[in-house]
């Protein structure tokens, strides 16, 4: 089923949670709300809900207008960040709360709800653990449970918040993974709450990036991680080095630091795309002196400094690491493979 | 170093003594006192004492009451507690201080209060008289104060521990369709029930101990407003000191049991449990 929220506004006090924010979601989609806390993104996933009224604006699920309707009546699934489970009782009652309430015509016969809460459990590879109570289940399990019990009342939408949250480094990979699979699998229309980019890059179609209330991009994961549209988002999907440069009249970007042509332009450049030579050269101009390095992982992380002390953080190969010999305290002089600006006044 | 210790040894059982005999002067003593006394004169006349027909009127009153009061209050506990903890209101605040105005307010205020407004002179005098409808120095005056006196009970037993669950529970309840009153019966109500109990249990002994509010508004007429605790008094004022120790050991099984309910139940309840060994645990 598609969403689509038109102007949808909301205040809590005089904190703006949502302003004015207007997105469509398609048939199918896994669609990732990505943002820092604060930022409105399980606001909106709470109007979409139902559990939260928008002060303005709508909500309309394939081409119906739910913005005044019951949470009951919209037949969304919901994965509290807490997995809110009902915790006096079992994994099994839990998922059949939702087919139990059903009124008495559309209510499925006992051995149906059986059969059906056990494929669901079967699904969730979770069918042994049936009897326990939710407090015997460790948090991936707890997850688990909550998605099949959102599950059970077949919902067009599937909305997550936070879902992996509160889950420790390796499940929380492991479980993510297997969201994916899973919607691969019964594509049903999903939306999930994540502050955390590897996660919405990883898992989603598509990212909307929000910020104080607002969307900042919406695109493929590709998309905003290759071509953000505002300094927020470049500096949102990754670390990010700032420069203080200069643009000629021609266009070109010069970094160095005392040059006094054309006129000054900031410029972001991840870590990844700074090259580090031991000699200075028209590749490598820029004067640095190193602070910090880690080797611990796929790439060496390198701290450094500049002529005026700001920070600079550098990713390179463990092979050109070992090649250069680099130590700390030492000079050396860094090129930009590849940099990014904004036309736009970057307001912070 | 040997005289330090010993020092705070001697400061330790100083303290435990105090304690002790705290407990032994205002606890132990007065309550053998009322079971000797009650029993001074044997079991016949305990008994006799007990099954006499003023002492059976007023428990049988006590009972009415407690039987009105009891659900009145539970049912407005709860709403109280939902009320106060799933909604966000203007004058919060002002409910929950006006919640403690019976723990605050001396029961005889309370009594008062009740007979300036429904006595023949008072605020709302015309319009009982109209009805011809006696609420003061009658069962239903007696009844209001009673209400007025115990209804904090539940919803103060209620409110932080449905404060401390939280509503996602019933937000999950409701995205899966469940109606407002099947989410009460099937997600609110088991959550809370211990807490609830108890709330009950501490609101039916305060009932039935109730005294200064239902005293005023009670009139004393022998055989109609007298409850177990003013029946103590009667029988005390009338120099008839074992009879009101009788009944007044009847009060004191009734706390007793209680004690022994709020323990048990205590020991049952496991979020009260997780409670204590988040506090005091390691």
């Amino acid at each position: 089923m598609s969403i689509e929220l038109i102007n949808v506004s909301k205040k809590f006090g005089s904190f703006v949670a949502v302003d004015n924010v207007s997105f469509s979601i398609n048939r199918g989609e896994l669609l990732a709300l990505l943002g820092p806390s604060g930022s409105g993104k399980t606001t909106i996933l709470r109007i979409i809900a139902g559990l939260e009224r928008a002060d303005s604006g709508s909500v309309i699920l394939e081409g119906r207008d739910v913005t005044k309707e019951d949470p009951r009546d919209r037949g969304i699934g919901f994965v509290f960040q807490h997995y809110a489970l009902f915790r006096h009782m079992t994994v099994f009652e839990n998922v059949a709360f939702g087919l139990r309430v059903k009124p008495r015509k559309v209510r499925p016969s006992e051995s149906e709800i059986r059969k059906r809460v056990m494929d669901l459990l079967a699904l969730v590879q979770l069918d042994f653990l049936a009897n326990h109570y939710p407090m015997q289940l460790s948090g991936g399990q707890r997850q688990r449970v909550a998605l099949a019990r959102a599950l059970a009342i077949q919902p067009s939408i599937l909305l997550l918040d936070e879902p992996f949250g509160s889950l420790d480094a390796r499940v929380r990979k492991e479980l993510r993974r297997w969201l994916r699979k899973l919607h691969d699998e019964i594509h049903v229309t999903s939306v999930f709450v994540t502050h955390d980019q590897e996660e919405a890059l990883e898992v989603s179609d598509r990212v909307v990036i929000m910020n104080q209330g607002r969307i900042e991009q919406i695109g493929s994961p590709e998309e905003v991680y290759f071509s953000p549209k505002t300094p927020f988002v470049f500096q949102f999907l990754g670390d990010v080095n700032l420069f203080h440069a200069r643009e000629l009249s021609n266009g070109e970007i010069v970094f160095l630091p005392d040059d006094a042509r054309g006129v000054e332009k900031r410029v972001f450049v991840r870590p990844n795309q700074i090259s580090i030579a031991l000699n200075l050269s028209e590749e490598n101009p820029i004067p640095a002196t190193i602070q910090y390095i880690n080797t611990a992982g796929p790439m060496v992380k390198i701290e450094l400094s500049d002529i005026k002390g700001n920070p600079l953080l550098a990713f390179i190969s463990i092979e050109e690491f070992q090649e250069l010999n680099l130590k700390k305290n030492m000079n050396v002089f860094l090129g930009i493979k590849s940099h990014h600006s904004f036309d736009s006044p970057p307001n912070f | 170093m040997r005289l330090k210790r010993f020092l705070v040894l001697c400061f330790h059982l100083l303290l435990i003594i105090v304690a002790m005999c705290f407990l032994l002067l205002f606890l132990v003593i007065p309550l053998f006192v009322v079971f000797f006394n009650a029993f001074s004169q044997g079991i016949s006349i305990y008994a006799g004492n007990i099954t006499r027909k003023e002492t059976i009127e007023s428990i049988l009153l006590t009972l009415k009451i407690l039987l009105i009061v009891l659900p009145l209050n539970t049912v407005f506990g709860i709403a109280c507690a939902w009320y106060i903890t799933r909604y966000t209101f203007r004058g919060k605040k002002l409910l929950l201080t006006f919640l403690d105005l019976p723990f605050t307010v001396s029961p005889v205020v309370a009594g008062t209060i009740f007979v300036l407004l429904f006595s023949v002179n008072g605020l709302l005098g015309e319009i009982v008289e109209k009805w011809n409808f006696q609420i003061i120095f009658a069962f239903p005056g007696m009844v209001l104060a009673t209400l007025f006196v115990t209804f904090p009970f539940v919803a103060r037993e209620l409110i932080p521990i449905m404060e401390e669950q939280g509503q996602e529970m019933e937000e999950a309840g409701r995205m899966l369709g469940a109606s407002t009153w099947q989410i009460l019966l099937k997600i609110t109500l088991p959550n809370i029930r211990w807490a609830l109990f108890y709330g009950m249990v501490l609101c039916s002994a305060r009932c039935v101990g109730e005294f200064g509010a239902v005293s005023v508004v009670s009139g004393h007429i022998r055989g109609k407003t007298i409850t177990v605790p003013l029946e103590v008094e009667i029988l005390y004022n009338e120099y008839n000191l074992i009879g009101a120790f009788c009944v007044a050991s009847l009060l004191c099984i009734i706390g007793i049991i209680s004690l022994i309910f709020r323990k048990w139940i205590e020991k049952r309840d496991p979020l009260h449990l997780y409670m204590k060994t988040y506090k005091y645990g390691d």
